[in-house]
């Protein structure tokens, strides 16, 4: 019998394969056709103090090996996530874990707030959303904003605090760094990659917001070498994405150091992706000759 | 729990003309649950899945079929699909047409907007519902399905822009010859059929007896859309955007419609953040207040692809 359960930090989930955010919305769409209690746990689309209405369209677009989205944040709001979108997770036995965002430093210490008495696994801070003008991506890119935001947002907090990394940054490492100093117990990564596709008779981006975030099988080579790189810099929990689409990637995400891993653009083609993959850890983890999956975590032997 | 991915055989393809096909997939569930509107995802060797609006559905041999017309390398892959390959669809997806209550349908379709219009039609037969098509095309090479149509439409009229077949014109030509030929045949009835346009914004289409769905081009359902409302009758589209996942979940596939705004405003901020996070805060004065547009935006995969034009933001 293989174990599947994992941690991340304090944390235990019944296996590593969350829903990354805003591929899974707020999991009512998916529960008319799958049983969203079985995977480890729900990433919900990132959710503002206000409505946001997000993008005009086009807001995706697709190209090699992937795509590129600019929703733009399109979300209910907190007290329509408070008031439906949780409690319906909780009614399916999700284990949720609230990905929040915000224009302002203000936003996410008072979504924060906000979600201090609710029964949440985690809270994600979404530092990273490439499609937004204000915050998100400029707290992001800088050090010592995600330090001190993370720091005031733990601070206010019971539940765990993570932080979602972009990988549009010179050094991810860095704002790993920043994300431990500032108290968070683990950091996500990572985000999309900016990118542009382009209608060559048009002369225009396919994208009406222009660039947008690339996602998909294409960036996962650059995923795995950022967890890598994130792993010998930290010392908490790394929660691994970027284009996952089998269960040997999901392996070799948690070789590289990932404790858990996200399944995101891979899902949106293929809906029964997470749980096609549930199904083949077990026989992977035999081949892989481990009797926990947690014990692939970080078990990458680099050339010297 | 409800079954959405399904492995569909294909067992019939038409070459219609150089650059569209005619593909007939096995599925009883889909055949049986299926309505008019409504469409598939289906996945080739492109990354994303296509949509297509179900072109026809055969309940009682399991089957449902899709008018694909090749555009680029994605749609082109499944020219080349083999009769007996299998291949992944979702569905059926989103709100399709609603047909409830109506004596007299009208139908406006251009390009490869026919397609779902032969399903709408073969329905809306079976439920007794008078209808009147009128399409438009390129010219005589372009023209799909127009045997089809004739032969179950009431009245139909084939328009080209070259006038090579049919009336020279547009579609929107077409349809107002059938809707001058049905008004002067209606005589004072007519206006008994109509209601108030203002009650389609919240799909209430109670007690209209008539109406014009719609599904083609941006502007040619844009132009057909005024014209009903000037005429006075309730009038449904069927419109297209850029999707990915086609279930609801991201997003991507937005349509622009004119709600009951929830009036997003940024609130002066009561419950200011104290005195510690002032080091943050002095970080951000630059930040401006964000202008969230008028209008909401739905997505074409769930509330559509079919919205009453009333709600549509053109």
């Amino acid at each position: 019998m293989v174990d599947l359960s994992v941690k991340v930090a304090a944390l235990t989930l019944k296996n590593p394969i969350i829903a990354a955010s805003g591929t899974f919305g707020f999991g009512q769409e998916m529960a008319e056709f799958f049983d969203i209690s079985t995977i480890g746990a729900i990433s919900t689309k990132g959710f503002t103090r206000l409505p946001r209405k997000g993008n005009p369209a086009p807001r995706v677009a697709e190209c090699d090996c992937g795509m590129l989205n600019a929703v733009g944040l399109q979300n209910p709001g907190l007290e329509v996530v408070l008031q439906q979108e949780l409690p319906f997770m909780r009614s399916a036995n999700a284990t949720i874990i609230a990905n929040i965002a915000g224009d302002t430093a203000e936003d996410y210490i008072y979504i924060t707030e906000r979600l201090a008495q609710e029964d949440i696994a985690a809270i994600e801070l979404n530092f990273s959303c490439p499609n937004v003008k204000e915050g998100c991506i400029t707290f992001g890119s800088d050090p010592k904003m995600i330090e001190l935001l993370t720091a005031e947002c733990v601070k206010r907090s019971p539940h765990p605090i993570w932080v979602k990394l972009t990988p549009n940054v010179t050094s991810i490492s860095d704002m790993a760094k920043a994300a431990e100093q500032g108290g968070a117990v683990a950091v996500s990564l990572i985000n999309t990659l900016l990118g542009m596709v382009i209608d060559i008779e048009t002369r225009r981006p396919i994208l009406h917001n222009n660039t947008g975030g690339y996602s998909g099988p294409g960036i996962k080579p650059v995923a795995l070498r950022m967890i890598s790189e994130v792993y010998n810099s930290v010392s908490i929990p790394i929660v691994g994405m970027g284009g996952i689409s089998s269960a040997e990637d999901v392996a070799a995400f948690m070789i590289a150091g990932a404790s858990a891993i996200q399944i995101g653009t891979g899902l949106l083609v293929e809906p029964s992706l997470p749980w096609k993959i549930l199904a083949e850890l077990p026989e992977l983890c035999r081949k892989l000759k481990v009797d926990r999956i947690s014990e692939l975590t970080g078990t990458l032997e680099l050339w010297t | 729990m409800r079954k959405i991915e399904h492995d569909c055989t294909l067992i019939k393809k038409t070459l219609l003309n150089q650059d569209n096909i005619f593909l007939t997939f096995q599925s009883q569930i889909i055949s049986d649950t299926a309505q008019p509107g409504q469409f598939v995802a289906i996945k080739g060797p492109a990354f994303l899945r296509r949509p297509f609006g179900i072109a026809q559905v055969d309940r009682s041999a399991g089957t449902f079929s899709l008018g694909i017309r090749k555009k680029a390398a994605g749609t082109a892959a499944f020219f080349d699909v083999e009769i007996g390959e299998t291949i992944s669809v979702l569905g059926p997806l989103g709100h399709g047409f609603e047909l409830d209550g109506l004596e007299t349908l009208f139908i406006i379709g251009g390009g490869t907007g026919i397609y779902p219009l032969l399903f709408l039609l073969e329905t809306a037969k079976r439920k007794g519902i008078k209808t009147y098509i009128a399409t438009g095309f390129r010219s005589n090479d372009d023209v799909l399905l127009a045997e089809e149509m004739n032969g179950l439409a009431d009245g139909f009229c084939l328009a080209t822009e070259d006038g090579s077949s049919g009336i020279k014109g547009f579609a929107q030509n077409a349809l107002e010859k059938l809707w001058s030929d049905f008004s002067n045949n209606c005589g004072s009835n007519l206006e008994d059929l109509k209601s108030d346009v203002d009650n389609f914004v919240e799909h209430s289409f109670e007690n209209s007896k008539i109406a014009l769905f719609c599904c083609g081009p941006h502007p040619m359902m844009q132009k057909a859309a005024t014209w009903a409302r000037q005429i006075g009758i309730q009038c449904q589209v069927s419109l297209e955007e850029r999707m990915a996942c086609g279930i609801g979940i991201c997003r991507t596939c937005a349509v622009a419609v004119k709600r009951e705004s929830d009036a997003v405003k940024r609130e002066p901020d009561t419950e200011v953040i104290k005195a510690d996070a002032g080091a943050i805060k002095n970080k951000i004065d630059t930040v401006e207040v964000r202008h969230e547009p008028e209008f909401d935006y739905d997505r074409c995969c769930v509330e559509g692809p079919v919205f009453p034009a009333e709600v549509v933001q053109w």
